[in-house]
C-alpha cells in the first residue's frame, strides 16, 4: 500500500472528501498538477505516512480554496518534510554521482552564495572556472558546500546499458533524461555536469522533495532501492535518482559543460 | 492576485513546454508597477515568485531570476532596472527596514548596472545598516565605478567595505587598491574575505613587468598584519616573506640557476649591509657575477629571454638593494670598459646605459649628501654613484650615455655644466656633442642655463686650454661663455681665445666691464 493509504487513516470521511475536493480544484485549474496528485495518491512509498498525513492536513486547513492558494500551502508543507525518504539501499553505493545544473544559474548562485569571499562576479566566475577545471583547491575552498539545501543526483549503474550521463554531448538529451526544465525555458542554455564522490548519505527522493516539480515521479513499486528519473522523451530509460544534503567541494572530482 | 500573475497565466508561460519565448513575452508585458511587485516578491521569497521563476531548487530563486533577466530586451531591462532602483530608494525611506529583503534586491541589482546610482546611495548613506552597505559595496564592485568613489570611503570606519574596494580596483588600479588596503592600521576583516581580492590584484600586477617591480616595493613596506595575508596569497607560508617573494619573482621571470645563486649573494650582502668594508670585500665576487650576467645577455632578447634591464632592476629591489645595485653597476661598468667598448651604440655602451638607468633611482641618495646624518650604506652608495658618473664621463663610449641618463633624470643645469666640463677636459666628449645632446632633451632656456654653468665652471678652473676648447666650439652661447669665463682672466688671455663667431670676435678686445655693460649682450650683439 502507498503512503497515502496509511496517511488517510487518520482523517474522517468528511475530511477526505474535502481533501479530494481540493485536489479536484487544483487539477482542474492547473492540469499539469494531476501528476502531483497521482504521485501523492498512488506512487509515493518512501515518505513516511505520518509526514504525508501532515501534508494532507495542511491542505485541509487551507482557508482559501483557489488553485494557486492550494499550491502555496502544499509548497510550504513540502518544505517542512524534505529529505525524509530514507537512505538509498543499493549496495555498493556508486563511487561517484553526477549533478546536472543550469550553467548560468549555478554560476549566479555561486557568486551570490560566496560573495563574502569573492566580492565581485568576475572574480567569483574566474575562481569557479579554475576550480571546475581541476586546479588544486585550498582548505577554505574544500569546505564550501556545492548547494544550499538538498541536491538531486544521478548515476549510471554498472550493469546498465544506458549511456553514462557523464559522457553525453547534448544538453537537451541530458534535460530529457533527467526531466529537467519541462517548460523548456532554458533549452538554449548549456548544462553544467558536476561529478563528485558519493556523499555519505544518499537519500531516496519523495514528493515532498519534488515540491511542485510535476515532472517528478516516484519509482515503480518493485524498484525501492532509490528514486528514478522520469525522462521527458519516449524511448529514454529511467535513471537512478537520489538526493543528498549539501556536499562540500572537497568531494568534487570533475565537471563538464554540455552545450545544447 | 498580483497583476503580474494574471499576465503570467494569460501568456501561458506556466504551461509545460511553453518555451523561452513565453517567459520573455511575459516579462515584456509587465509595466513598472508589475516589475516592482515581482522583484519585491522575489526579494521576500514569496510563493508567487517561485511560481513564476520556477527555480530548480529553492536556493536557486534569485540565481534563476538573474539568468532569466540576462535575456531581457534592452527596453524591458531598463524598466526592470527602474523598478529595482525605486525599490532600493523606498528601502532607504522606510522607517522599518527589512535588511534581508534589501540584500536580496541588491543580489538582483548585480544584473542591472543601470541601478548603480541607487546602490551608490546605499553605500554612502550612514543611516543604512552596515551589512546592507557592505552588500551594496559588493554590488558596486561589479560595475565600472570611478576609482575616486572607492578612495572617498572611510575604511577605518567601515572595514567590511575594504574587500569590495580591492576587488573593484583589481583590474584598473590594482596597486592603488593594495596600497589603500595596506594603509589600514589593522586587518579590516577576516583573511578569507581579503584573500581573493588581493590575489586578483596581485595577479593583475604580475601581468606586467613594471607591475612586478612596484609589487616587490609594496611587499617591502607592508604593515605587520598584511604580511601573512600576502604571503598566504602567494602560497609561500613557512618561508620568510622576502626570500619567498624573491624566489617567486625569480622563477616567474625565468631566472636561471646562476641568478638564483646570485640571490644568495644578495641575501648574504644584505645581512651585512652597512659595512663599507664588506662592500669592498664582495666587489670582486660581484664583478664575477656581472660577467655571468653579460654572458647570458644578448643584445636582441628573444621572447623567452628576460631583458637585462629587468634583471638589474630586480637585483636593485633586494633587501640589500642599495649596496648591491651600486656594486653591480660598478662591476658591470668595469666589464664594459674591460671589453674595449667601441664607439657608437655598442653592446657595452648599451649595457652601461642600462646599468646607469638601473641605479639612477638612487639619485635621491645624492641629495642626502647634504644632510647632517647619512647612513653608512647610503654614503657608500653615494661614493659609488659619484665614482661611476665620474668614470663614465672619462670614457668616450659611455660619456654621452651618462649625459643622457643625467638629462633623463632631471639633472640641474649647474651639475650638468660640471659634468660637461669634466667630460670635455678628459677628452671623452666633444663640446659640440654635449650641446647636441642637451638640446635634444631640453629647451633653449635650459641649454642657456647649462652653458652659463659651464662658464662658471671654467671660471673656477681657470684652465685656459679648456676655455679655448669650449669657446671655440660653441657659437650660440659664446656670449655667456665669454662673459662668465673672462672673469679672472687677463685681457691678454681673453684676447688669445680664438673666437670663431664673427659677432663675438669683434668684442674680444673690449674690456670685460664694458662688455657686460653693453646693451643687448644677453640677446646677442647687433651689427654696428
Amino acid at each position: 500500500m502507498s503512503s497515502y493509504v496509511h496517511a488517510c487513516k487518520g482523517f474522517s470521511d468528511d475530511e477526505m472528501r474535502t481533501i479530494d475536493a481540493r485536489f479536484d480544484v487544483w487539477t482542474l485549474s492547473l492540469p499539469h498538477m494531476r501528476r502531483i496528485v497521482r504521485n501523492i495518491k498512488k506512487l509515493e512509498y518512501f515518505l513516511h505516512p505520518d509526514r504525508l498525513h501532515q501534508i494532507l492536513a495542511s491542505l485541509l486547513a487551507a482557508r482559501d480554496t483557489a488553485a494557486e492558494d492550494i499550491s502555496k500551502v502544499y509548497f510550504a508543507a513540502c518544505i517542512r518534510h524534505a529529505c525524509e525518504g530514507g537512505k538509498v539501499t543499493c549496495r555498493p553505493l556508486p563511487p561517484a554521482v553526477s549533478r546536472a545544473v543550469e550553467s548560468d544559474t549555478f554560476f549566479n548562485w555561486f557568486c551570490q552564495k560566496y560573495r563574502t569571499f569573492y566580492p565581485n562576479e568576475a572574480l567569483a566566475r574566474k575562481e569557479l572556472n579554475e576550480i571546475l577545471s581541476g586546479r588544486p583547491r585550498s582548505a577554505t575552498e574544500n569546505s564550501l558546500p556545492m548547494s544550499e539545501h538538498a541536491a538531486w543526483v544521478t548515476w549510471t549503474p554498472k550493469d546498465s546499458r544506458d549511456d553514462p550521463i557523464e559522457t553525453m554531448t547534448s544538453a537537451l538529451l541530458i534535460r530529457a533524461c533527467l526531466g529537467l526544465d519541462p517548460e523548456a525555458r532554458n533549452a538554449s542554455e548549456p548544462i553544467l555536469l558536476l561529478i563528485y564522490a558519493t556523499p555519505s548519505a544518499l537519500l531516496k527522493p519523495t514528493i515532498a522533495d519534488a515540491e511542485l516539480h510535476y515532472q517528478f515521479e516516484p519509482p515503480p513499486k518493485k524498484e525501492r532501492k532509490y528514486g528514478q528519473t522520469r525522462p521527458l522523451r519516449k524511448g529514454l530509460a529511467r535513471r537512478p535518482e537520489a538526493i543528498h544534503q549539501a556536499a562540500p567541494l572537497s568531494l568534487f572530482r570533475s565537471s563538464r559543460t554540455v552545450m545544447p | 492576485v498580483s497583476s503580474y500573475l494574471q499576465k503570467y497565466h494569460a501568456v501561458g508561460a506556466h504551461l509545460p513546454g511553453s518555451g523561452e519565448k513565453a517567459i520573455l513575452r511575459f516579462f515584456a508585458s509587465l509595466d513598472l508597477a508589475d516589475w516592482q511587485d515581482l522583484l519585491a516578491d522575489i526579494s521576500l521569497h514569496q510563493f508567487n515568485a517561485y511560481d513564476v521563476i520556477r527555480p530548480a531548487s529553492q536556493d536557486f530563486l534569485v540565481a534563476t531570476a538573474r539568468a532569466l533577466f540576462a535575456r531581457l530586451s534592452p527596453q524591458t531591462r531598463a524598466l526592470a532596472a527602474r523598478a529595482l532602483g525605486r525599490l532600493l530608494v523606498r528601502f532607504t525611506r522606510d522607517s522599518e527596514r527589512d535588511d534581508q529583503a534589501a540584500t536580496e534586491l541588491l543580489l538582483m541589482a548585480v544584473s542591472f548596472s543601470e541601478s548603480a546610482a541607487a546602490v551608490r546611495t546605499l553605500v554612502i548613506d550612514p543611516e543604512v545598516s552596515r551589512s546592507v552597505r557592505a552588500e551594496a559595496a559588493r554590488v558596486l564592485a561589479n560595475f565600472d565605478e570611478l576609482e575616486s568613489f572607492w578612495f572617498r570611503l572611510d575604511y577605518r570606519e567601515l572595514p567590511e567595505l575594504a574587500p569590495s574596494m580591492v576587488a573593484a580596483l583589481a583590474t584598473k588600479a590594482p596597486l592603488k587598491g593594495l596600497q589603500l588596503l595596506a594603509s589600514l592600521p589593522k586587518q579590516p576583516c577576516p583573511t578569507a574575505h581579503l584573500e581573493y581580492p588581493v590575489k586578483a590584484a596581485i595577479e593583475q600586477l604580475l601581468s606586467s613587468r613594471a607591475g612586478k617591480i612596484v609589487l616587490l616595493r609594496l611587499f617591502n613596506n607592508l604593515p605587520h598584519w598584511a604580511t601573512p595575508l600576502f604571503a598566504g596569497v602567494l602560497e609561500v607560508a613557512g618561508k620568510t616573506q622576502t626570500t619567498a617573494q624573491s624566489e617567486a619573482a625569480l622563477t616567474d621571470w625565468g631566472f636561471s640557476q646562476t641568478a638564483l645563486a646570485w640571490k644568495e649573494v644578495a641575501e648574504s650582502t644584505g645581512r651585512e649591509e652597512g659595512s663599507a668594508a664588506h662592500l669592498r670585500v664582495r666587489r670582486t665576487d660581484l664583478i664575477e657575477g656581472v660577467k655571468d650576467l653579460l654572458e647570458q645577455w644578448s643584445p636582441s632578447p628573444g621572447p623567452e629571454d628576460v631583458p637585462l634591464e629587468t634583471r638589474v632592476q630586480l637585483f636593485e629591489r633586494y633587501p640589500s638593494r642599495t649596496a648591491l645595485s651600486a656594486l653591480i653597476a660598478i662591476g658591470a661598468f668595469q666589464i664594459a670598459r674591460l671589453r674595449g667598448v667601441p664607439a657608437g651604440k655598442s653592446d657595452g655602451e648599451h649595457l652601461a646605459l642600462l646599468i646607469l638607468r638601473a641605479i639612477s633611482s638612487h639619485a635621491h641618495i645624492v641629495s642626502m649628501a647634504n644632510a647632517d646624518k647619512i647612513s653608512e650604506p647610503a654614503r657608500a652608495l653615494l661614493v659609488a654613484y659619484r665614482d661611476l658618473l665620474r668614470s663614465a664621463s672619462e670614457t668616450k663610449a659611455t660619456a654621452p650615455v651618462a649625459l643622457e641618463v643625467l638629462l633623463e633624470h632631471g639633472v640641474r643645469p649647474r651639475r650638468l655644466g660640471a659634468y660637461i666640463v669634466r667630460a670635455v677636459a678628459s677628452g671623452s666628449l666633444p663640446v659640440s656633442t654635449c650641446h647636441r645632446i642637451v638640446l635634444k632633451f631640453r629647451d633653449e632656456a635650459f641649454v642657456d642655463d647649462t652653458f652659463r654653468a659651464v662658464g662658471e665652471e671654467l671660471r673656477k678652473s681657470k684652465d685656459r686650454r679648456l676655455v679655448v676648447a669650449i669657446g671655440t666650439k660653441i657659437y650660440d652661447h659664446s656670449i655667456h661663455l665669454m662673459k662668465e669665463s673672462s672673469h679672472g682672466l687677463s685681457v691678454e688671455e681673453r684676447c688669445a681665445i680664438p673666437w670663431r663667431s664673427k659677432k663675438v670676435s669683434r668684442l674680444r678686445r673690449l674690456d670685460p666691464g664694458r662688455l657686460l655693460a653693453m646693451p643687448g649682450v644677453r640677446k646677442g650683439v647687433k651689427k654696428r
